[in-house]
């Protein structure tokens, strides 16, 4: 999920080879409603603070990573491990 | 002198290149990766900054005053690169764990509407925000 347009979404999919969706909120509307919105970070233009929230069946977030930097992101075994507490009954 | 202070400059350059290519040698690959800002790294090419500087002061060449300029240049690119977005403001996630994901309807990479309603029950996702592509 990104400011990106769904061609330049489209353009890092290909270059990735990810087989992930990439959603398009150019507007920012979801990211006005997590207050995640970044103002002017990029060049100017508003992007989001980097952040994952899982979301189970009933549509509650059973996660949510907030970074302290760009350069942070959450790791594989952080993310497979909220994703295996979910599925913990 | 002048020999250390590149030495100490490129090791962070290769250290930063082949971090960033994510196949270097596992060295200070947890400074890269998650640390806030990886002061070690930044204090090495001050310093190859600072001997470069001593280095001119010493000997006021042509030679001396090139290299420590090149210096300049490399050393505010690094410094800039891993200060810039290493201090984003105060922020909190208006969610919390048990809150309902908001509903939205949004293109896909493939302009394919996705849309969610929060009451609508459906296989387990997980959104990451990120700063797009650049």
């Amino acid at each position: 999920m990104s400011v990106d347009s769904p061609a330049t979404s489209r353009r890092l999919r290909d270059r990735l080879g990810a087989r992930f969706t990439f959603l398009s909120d150019p507007g920012g509307l979801l990211l006005d409603a997590l207050n995640i919105r970044h103002r002017g970070a990029k060049e100017g233009r508003d992007i989001a603070f980097p952040t994952a929230i899982l979301v189970d069946r009933r549509g509650s977030a059973r996660w949510v990573y907030e970074s302290e930097t760009y350069r942070q992101r959450a790791e594989p075994e952080t993310i497979f491990a909220a994703i295996r507490a979910m599925n913990t009954p | 002198m002048l020999w250390v202070s590149w030495l100490l400059i490129l090791a962070c350059y290769g250290w930063f290149i082949l971090g960033a290519m994510g196949s270097g040698p596992p060295i200070g690959h947890d400074e890269f990766i998650h640390a806030r800002v990886p002061w070690r790294a930044l204090g090495f090419v001050w310093l190859g900054a600072g001997l470069g500087l001593a280095a001119l002061a010493k000997r006021r060449t042509l030679l001396s005053a090139t290299s420590f300029g090149l210096q300049v240049l490399l050393v505010a690119f690094f410094s800039s690169y891993f200060l810039q977005g290493s201090f984003l403001p105060d922020h909190a996630v208006a969610l919390e764990v048990g809150d309902a994901f908001p509903s939205y309807a949004l293109l896909d990479q493939d302009e394919v509407v996705h849309s969610r309603d929060s009451n609508e029950p459906r296989e387990p996702e997980l959104y990451i925000f990120y700063r797009g592509d650049w």
